[in-house]
């Protein structure tokens, strides 16, 4: 036989690794489209003063399988959610908002905080985004951390 | 010690032992003794002689200040010691050093303390004066210049050319890459001091603290020379008669502009001199300092930070990190570790 | 304490609680190793990395929490407003890293665009205390920025002094 010690066991049980394409979760790809469409949505909602209706929306239609380009614009349209609410309200009334989300949004927000403050224009907005993140996790405690580092439905 | 001293303490100590002797005779003597700018001074006894005390001083820049009349300057300012102190002529001079004298301790012996006193402390100045030639010589050309121009229009452009054109002085008192630069003219001179930083950190804290140099006579000491401080590019003044490398950045250049005020005749312009020369040391022994008080600092500051990491461990631990034995309970029980 | 500083602080305290939560675990592709698996290049088990995460009070102060199964990389980028911090920051972190094996969680190279990096294993949480492990990170963000704003302003008092002392003299 052949120099045993170089044959590549792991070759033999190919179950017992995981390849980062298996970590993707299996869900439906969301195209660019939609999300150009959720951002007009989302746009008039705001104009029109109902702001818990638009971030909801925005939350309920991330998209977790797409390009970067549509992962971004998206979370560039959550960013400005955030502004708009922030602007138009005390800072106190945030948890209200907060608490008017279901946990999967809850979730959703926290995974999008977390992005945003990656970014170089949510980094000019640090003090905005992190009066979000201390309101968020007020209410919701520790879990959408958790479920932020362990979920592979990235945003 | 915010000041450095101009005097050599070494050398004075190293005399005054001898002036002043505590036993009896005269024993040998040979010390070297090194000061800042690679100057050595060598203070020896004359073999078979021991009642002759020979100094030597050595100077990086010796050549230059030749140039600027150093040796009639020093004779000059050891003249009036003549009966004790000779100056040794030039073939006579110690090999490797660049100016010798010899005191006389049998003539000295004679002479009140007072006048011991004085001889030692005009010895320990030697590099003081030695530097200050180039320095004696700018300002008495200033001083001429100040006595052609006092009724002229000095503001007419071949008065301006003319004194744009006046000699520089260079001393490379530390090598080429750090020079001291005076230039006179009618109304003030100019000290230019080229100096370079070891390192990022001495170039940052020497910025500051020029910047304070800068600043100072704006805010408090409006008497004070004016200060100039440019990074890498060389002054004007001086731009061609830049020594060492041009285009290095960590070197910077200090400007010094004297007005008349600081240049009366007399005590004034000697404490001038005095002070000047001694810039460079002065302002590097500060960044020193400063660096070494940071460095105290940090030192306590991790130590700070250690005990708080300490904390995390779950022993009884005290706030050095060392173990907590016997605890006791408040009416004065112990606590029984090891048993459940 | 600035207005952003506290609610950075709670964010950073709540990301660090989560994150650690750490398990022995051995190396799934070298018999009878055990590395932390954040620090090891992970192609082969992407399911060992978690996401993650980047707190940022601004562009020039934020910190990136990397956690795995059985590790967690803390780097923080400490402030640098100018030069002298800038210094000062990097004397202070060389001065920390080459202590490093006091400070049992200190990693002695920062990552890349960070000035200093936490490497928190299981066997640090088996020996120590979680919460006061995160204590300990909080409390060194707040004390390096206010040492560092010491630093510099005893810096710029000396400096004032010296000029003052060498200038006055003159006359």
């Amino acid at each position: 036989m052949e120099d045993w010690r170089r044959i590549d066991i792991d070759a033999y049980e190919p179950e017992n690794h995981l390849s980062k394409e298996e970590l993707i979760p299996d869900l439906p790809p969301t195209s660019q489209a939609d999300i150009v469409a959720v951002s007009k949505q989302v746009r008039s909602a705001l104009s029109s003063g109902q702001f818990v209706e638009a971030l909801a929306l925005a939350l309920d239609s991330a998209p977790y399988i797409a390009d970067e380009a549509t992962k971004n614009l998206h979370s560039e349209t959550i960013f400005e959610i955030l502004c708009s609410i922030k602007n138009n309200h005390n800072i106190n009334d945030l948890s209200s908002f907060v608490k008017k989300l279901d946990s999967s949004q809850q979730d959703t927000l926290v995974k999008y905080l977390y992005k945003t403050m990656d970014t170089s224009y949510g980094q000019k907005q640090g003090g905005l985004l992190l009066s979000w993140f201390e309101k968020t996790i007020e209410v919701t405690g520790l879990g959408p951390i958790v479920r932020f580092m362990s979920d592979r439905r990235t945003v | 010690m915010l000041q450095i001293e101009q005097n050599n303490l070494l050398i004075q100590k190293t005399l005054n032992e001898r002036v002043f002797p505590d036993g009896e005779g005269h024993k040998s003597l040979d010390r070297i003794i090194t000061d800042f700018d690679f100057t050595t001074y060598h203070i020896s006894t004359l073999p078979d002689q021991k009642q002759l005390i020979l100094v030597s001083i050595y100077l990086k820049c010796w050549d230059d200040l030749v140039k600027y009349g150093v040796v009639e300057y020093l004779n000059g300012k050891y003249a009036k010691y003549a009966d004790v102190l000779s100056v040794l002529s030039s073939k006579d001079i110690e090999s490797s050093y660049n100016y010798s004298l010899v005191l006389d301790l049998s003539q000295l012996e004679s002479k009140d303390d007072e006048y011991k006193t004085e001889v030692i402390d005009s010895l320990s100045f030697l590099k003081r004066h030695a530097m200050a030639a180039p320095f004696e010589q700018a300002f008495a050309r200033y001083d001429e210049l100040a006595k052609t121009y006092a009724n002229a229009n000095t503001y007419s452009e071949e008065v301006q050319a003319e004194l744009q054109n006046e000699k520089v002085l260079v001393i490379k008192y530390r090598g080429s890459d750090e020079c001291i630069y005076i230039k006179p003219s009618f109304d003030r001179v100019t000290v230019i001091f080229s100096t370079m930083f070891q390192d990022e950190t001495d170039k940052i804290f020497g910025k500051v603290f020029l910047q304070e140099f800068v600043d100072a006579r704006k805010r408090s000491v409006q008497t004070a020379p004016q200060v100039l401080y440019s990074h890498k590019e060389a002054p004007l003044d001086i731009q061609n008669v830049v020594q060492g490398s041009k285009d290095d950045e960590n070197k910077g250049y200090v400007t010094f502009v004297l007005f008349p005020r600081h240049l009366v005749k007399g005590d004034r312009r000697d404490n001038c001199i005095s002070h000047i020369q001694f810039f460079r040391n002065y302002f590097h022994y500060h960044i020193k300092c400063s660096k070494a008080y940071m460095h105290s600092r940090m030192r306590f500051r991790v130590k700070e930070f250690l005990k708080i990491l300490n904390r995390a461990k779950p022993e009884n631990l005290d706030d050095e990190g060392k173990a907590i034995e016997n605890r006791k309970t408040a009416s004065g029980r112990r606590f029984d570790s090891g048993r459940a | 304490m600035s207005q952003s500083l506290k609610p950075y602080l709670t964010a950073v305290r709540s990301s660090l609680t989560a994150a650690i939560c750490l398990e022995d675990f051995s190396s799934q592709l070298v018999e009878r190793h055990n590395r932390p698996e954040i620090e090891v290049d992970n192609t082969h088990n992407p399911e060992l990395i978690l996401n993650p995460m980047v707190i940022a009070r601004n562009e020039n102060e934020k910190i990136l929490i990397e956690p795995s199964i059985n590790s967690v990389r803390v780097s923080i980028k400490i402030k640098q407003a100018d030069e002298i911090e800038q210094i000062l920051v990097h004397k202070f972190t060389r001065f920390l890293t080459s202590r490093a094996e006091n400070f049992f969680i200190l990693r002695r190279v920062p990552i890349k665009g960070y000035d200093i990096s936490f490497l928190i294993t299981n066997f640090h949480t088996e020996q120590m205390l979680k919460d006061k492990l995160v204590d300990f990170i909080i409390e060194f963000m707040e004390d390096v920025d206010k040492e560092i704003s010491e630093m510099k302003l005893f810096l710029n008092a000396r400096a004032r002094v010296i000029a003052e002392a060498y200038l006055t003299p003159f006359d």
